[in-house]
């Protein structure tokens, strides 16, 4: 505790000292860069200062800050589909200059400007690695299931990321499992990010700007997951008048909002989604199905308030539910609610701050009205959290960030509520809670990049993560062999189990040529909340639970190291990197587990070791009329855990040797594009028998004991779509876009599940594949005004 | 609990999907040995059924083990002496064996089974033991009435009630068979027929008590026939015959095991091995059970209308 102390001190000592920081020498110029027509903030647009050869891109909120000496430059500024745009700007020593831009979008073909849409080669000179940020203009040409383009689905496309299971939105990136990825939604944590079975995503597109996936290199300022941060970004929009934009599906429609209120001090983006599937299942053949009700909805919005030059508050927030029952005897409801409140504020040209604080609640209810039972059945997660982080830019070649982080956690294990009136009934299933666990997480970090020679830049940081367990709970000790050693009953508000970590994180980047560069990194990650599930597809009635002193927190330590380079002057990128990963505390689940109404529920689980290994390699088209890219990832990862597998080494379920992806568009005319996907993956690793056993006339199958040994079928899959733009036309502002799409167009039956069904007439197991899809063709309108 | 949420959530994965015959690669291991079998508190001859398991996909019937030496101890629970009398059983037909006496089980008793042979050349002994610990009941009648729960929908539905006193015990675990004129058509461990009182257990099944909480579902179904499945098929003067067992908490989650031993999915996770009470642990499948059971039946009328016994 007292290292604690000593260490909270020179945290704080660090971040005050970064705010007394003086003034620098040096010349400035900075601003933001944001649509002219919108007034949304431009994230990577490339800041080119002609003379010195130098640049910057963009921050995610559309900023920019360029370190020079005093003098006359000139700003040339470009981005894919906006107009390029030149600036000559004056610098006096000792001052800063603040130019913002509004960019224009490009009327003309596209193949007859030279645009970027980034920095240019940014890829070989920034430090960062294993890392992707895609926009949502590339997301909305990629095909999509039922037309209803996803943040999470684009980024499966992406190497050394895959889905968890077939349409589904949890993903396994580099052998981690579904839980160990941190999925942000303007900061805060979206414990579940499907919906209607996962086939969607709980990210509205039109209410989100971009998505950045960090699934090797994770920088300081992240934590609480082992493997990868999918940090989503909600629409930024300053809009200098009421725009619109939608999209009309088979299945689901869209509706997005924004106006400047106040004298544009104040903005407000407000979107919205539902889908209608329900509405045709009274028509269905199924009987089943015909008084069955499946939807979901969602709605986004954002409150942006400038109160003056230096300081903006932001509001936003979350509210999605998904709905699903059967005759009004069972259903089914489960739902993320978030919310963000930031106030961003500028100390100097040069130091920035965050103050943050979010909430976030992710919950599902299972309610059985079948007499003579009738119960609401509940579960999930609550978070409060608070954050403070502050940049400091000391020049063009040391940046710093620190920050300080708390949250509180509140895991609802499972609580079932009897709706009978006890006093009448004779038929009750008792009242119970199987308890709320309680903790505190927070952190501290701090991280530096500095580009030490022209070739050499060091990036390091540490963060220091500690959690505690708060009572009001039944405590129930485990010892060696899983067995219940000793109850212990812990008062509401004491905080009984500590645990501390650090998080180092180091990573280089020497530059070999101008078009090529070799990047090293290093990572620890620690994980305090995980869920108890034996799912490998991921469930909305996962349970959340926390560390204890039964559950040891799991780490992971990463080592990466990748090699960059760039051909035909920046048109196309190329990598390659290889990863290494050592987890600690792993947790996997017994053989034949019970998470459900169990107080008792870590004895559930087994704790091991685990390790990852891999190889990426990506080819990537950034210009021009084929834009796209092509991947292969070979990757493996095993574990090894008590009592299953006998103990020995064993696949884990995301254990897929091999892995492929294709993701082209070609823009035919500026109103016409195609795009493809296509993935092949090595089949999911799972547990066949070896054999049966006939049992009173009834055959089931046997195992061997050792898990994960076989594999399902390789999975195959080509998706194709077709965008079409309506005729633009000056005096009309409305814009239209007609998208088709074939979803597994070549129908290609890829597994979901293998059903065994006993024959008795002949001591027989008949397997059945079960597959989710053929092709699926979909169409949809989208607009914009 | 898990089962409502499970099949909740596998309904909706079965709306869009589709399904096709496939032959998967199992995996090669060693074939082991399985005993079968119960003692009940019928009077009649009880057997007990050792075999090898089998390859996946072998369509032949179970290799029994031949020549065993097959007995149980009865002894009253909570014994401490390792003495009582032995119920010995003889062999039938290849691996079938049968109590050489007429016997039934008792309750207050407690039941442990021997299995000795010699396999590929060495002896090895197989035991079990269950405590019949609960007590016994009866049906007092039956009646197959059409289910209307689900109006239209149900119209291909029978459903099979039974009433009895189950006030005897706390909490009862019941599995259960159904007959037509003699010949099982389902059981626990093919159909999802085995339940648990929870919170029925001290009401008489069927009786005022549960008519008053049930409406439309009442009477309580515990099999639904059905008019698709041929051998469900009820003509008149049927004969259906239900058979209840009352067992232990063990029997039952082994065949809640069997039942839910359907493959693999992305839900479940790794499938594993049904459980077993068969010792040495790890080296055998199947169990020893005891049951008390109860059986009633009734036939079907001219009209094959609603019928009460």
């Amino acid at each position: 505790m007292f290292i604690t102390k000593k260490i909270a001190i020179l945290f704080v000592t660090l971040l005050l000292s970064l705010i007394a920081v003086a003034q620098e020498n040096s010349a400035t110029v900075k601003g933001k860069i944001t649509d002219a027509k919108t007034g949304e903030s431009l994230i990577g647009v490339t800041i080119f200062v002609e003379e010195t050869s130098t640049g910057t891109i963009t921050k995610e909120n559309g900023t920019y800050e360029l370190s020079l000496q005093g003098g006359s430059y000139t700003l040339k500024i470009s981005y894919l589909g906006y107009k390029t745009t030149r600036k000559i700007v004056k610098l006096k020593s000792n001052a800063t200059l603040i130019q913002n831009f509004k960019l224009e979008e490009e009327e003309t073909e596209l193949d007859e400007v030279v645009v970027t849409g980034r920095k240019k080669d940014a890829n070989i000179s920034e430090a960062l690695m294993s890392a992707e940020r895609i926009q949502m203009v590339t997301i909305k040409k990629m095909p999509a299931l039922m037309g209803e383009v996803d943040i999470i689905k684009a980024i499966q496309m992406l190497p050394g990321v895959q889905a968890a299971s077939e349409g589904s939105s949890n993903f396994s990136v580099r052998g981690g499992n579904t839980d160990h990825n941190l999925i942000l939604l303007d900061n805060a944590t979206i414990y579940n990010a499907s919906h209607m079975m996962g086939f969607f995503s709980v990210f509205n597109n039109d209410a989100i700007s971009n998505a950045t996936l960090f699934k090797g290199d994770i920088p300081a300022y992240y934590g609480g997951r082992l493997a990868s941060v999918l940090d989503v970004q909600s629409r930024d929009a300053e809009p200098q008048k009421f725009s619109a934009s939608g999209g009309i599906g088979l299945i689901s429609s869209r509706l997005m909002l924004e106006a400047p209120l106040f004298n544009k001090k104040t903005t407000v983006m407000i979107a919205g989604r539902r889908t209608y599937a329900d509405l045709f299942l009274p028509f269905s053949k199924n009987e089943n199905l015909e008084d069955s009700y499946l939807y979901f909805y969602d709605l986004n919005a954002k409150i942006t308030q400038k109160i003056n030059r230096n300081n903006k508050l932001i509001l936003s927030g979350y509210l999605g539910n998904d709905k699903f029952g059967m005759d009004e005897i069972a259903g089914l409801d489960f739902g993320n609610k978030s919310f963000t409140l930031a106030w961003k504020h500028i100390f100097s040209q040069n130091l920035f701050s965050s103050l943050e604080g979010s909430g976030s609640n992710y919950k599902y209810g299972v309610a059985m009205d079948m007499k003579p039972y009738d119960f609401y059945y509940e579960a999930g997660i609550k978070d409060w959290g608070l954050k403070y982080d502050i940049t400091k830019t000391w020049s063009s070649k040391n940046t710093s960030k620190a920050g300080i982080t708390g949250i509180f956690h509140r895991f609802n294990l499972g609580e079932l509520k009897n709706n009978q009136d006890s006093k009448e009934s004779i038929i009750m299933i008792e009242d119970s809670a199987v308890g709320c666990r309680k903790s505190l997480e927070y952190a501290f970090y701090l991280s530096h990049e500095q580009v030490a020679t022209r070739r050499l830049t060091l990036k390091y940081g540490l963060r220091l993560s500690m959690f505690q367990n708060v009572g009001g709970e039944t405590f129930f000790k485990l010892g060696d062999n899983y067995n219940i050693m000793d109850t212990i009953q812990y008062k509401t508000g004491d905080t009984y189990n500590t645990y501390f970590n650090p998080e180092p994180r180091l990573g280089l980047l020497y530059k070999l040529t101008n078009t090529s560069s070799l990047k090293a990194a290093y990572t620890r990650t620690v994980q305090y909340s995980q869920i108890a599930s034996s799912s490998t597809g991921g469930l909305p009635f996962d349970i959340w639970i926390p560390s204890n002193p039964n559950l040891k927190p799991q780490k992971c330590d990463q080592w990466t190291i990748g090699y960059f380079k760039n051909f035909n002057d920046d048109q196309i990128e190329t990598s390659a990197e290889i990863y290494y990963k050592n987890l600690h505390n792993v947790l996997d689940f017994k053989d034949n587990p019970n998470f459900f109404g169990n107080p008792q529920i870590d004895a559930e689980l087994r704790k091991g070791k685990g390790r990852a290994y891999g190889i990426e390699l990506m080819v990537k088209k950034n210009n021009g009329k084929l834009t796209g890219w092509i991947s292969y990832a070979f990757s493996r990862t095993f574990r090894t855990v008590d009592d299953i597998n006998m103990g020995k080494e064993y696949r884990s379920p995301y254990d897929r040797p091999h892995y492929v992806n294709v993701v082209a568009n070609y823009e035919f005319t500026k109103r016409f594009n195609i795009s493809l996907n296509w993935i092949y993956s090595s089949g999911q690793a799972v547990t066949f028998p070896i054999g049966k056993y006939i049992a009173d006339n009834t055959p089931y199958a046997i195992y061997s004991g050792s898990r994960n040994r076989s594999r399902y079928p390789a999975y195959h899959r080509l998706d194709i779509s077709a965008n079409l733009k309506t005729k633009e036309k000056k005096w009309k502002k409305w814009e239209g876009e007609w998208n088709f799409s074939l979803y597994n167009a070549y129908g290609h039956h890829n597994t979901w599940a293998i059903l065994f069904s006993p024959d008795s007439s002949n001591n027989n197991i008949i397997t059945e594949r079960m597959y989710l899809f053929s092709i699926v063709p979909s169409v949809s309108y989208n607009f914009k005004f | 609990m898990n089962r409502l949420l499970y099949i909740l959530f596998f309904t909706l994965f079965a709306i869009p999907s589709c399904k096709e015959n496939i032959i998967i690669d199992t995996e090669e291991g060693e074939l082991l040995i399985g005993i079968y079998g119960s003692i009940t508190n019928e009077e009649k001859r009880h057997t007990i059924t050792i075999s090898r398991s089998e390859k996946f996909y072998e369509k032949k019937d179970p290799d029994g083990i031949l020549n065993a030496k097959v007995f149980v101890i009865e002894r009253p629970i909570n014994s401490t002496e390792n003495e009582g009398d032995t119920i010995h059983y003889t062999e039938i037909s290849k691996g079938i064996y049968e109590t050489t006496d007429i016997c039934m089980a008792r309750q207050g008793y407690s039941y442990e089974m021997h299995a000795i042979f010699k396999d590929n050349g060495v002896e090895k002994e197989f035991t079990a033991k269950e405590d019949y610990s609960y007590n016994n009941f009866s049906i007092d009648s039956i009646a197959v009435l059409k289910d209307m729960f689900y109006g239209d929908k149900s119209e291909n539905r029978n459903k099979i009630c039974p009433y009895f006193d189950s006030k005897s015990d706390n909490e009862s675990v019941f599995i259960s068979k159904v007959a037509i004129n003699g010949k099982v058509v389902t059981d626990s461990l093919n159909e999802f027929l085995s339940f648990k009182m929870q919170g029925l257990s001290k009401v008489y099944f069927n009786g005022t008590e549960m008519e008053k909480l049930l409406d439309d579902r009442y009477p309580l179904g515990l099999y639904y026939l059905d008019k698709n499945k041929k051998d469900e098929v009820l003509c008149p003067m049927d004969k259906v015959t239900l058979h209840l067992y009352k067992v232990s908490e063990d029997y039952y989650k082994y065949v809640i095991e069997v039942q839910n031993n359907r493959g693999s999915n992305p839900f479940f996770g790794s499938p594993f091995n049904v459980r077993s009470n068969i010792k040495p642990e790890g080296r055998a499948l199947g169990f020893f059970f005891v049951a008390s059971h109860a059986e009633c039946s009734t036939t079907i009328g001219e009209k094959q209308d609603i019928i009460m016994q």
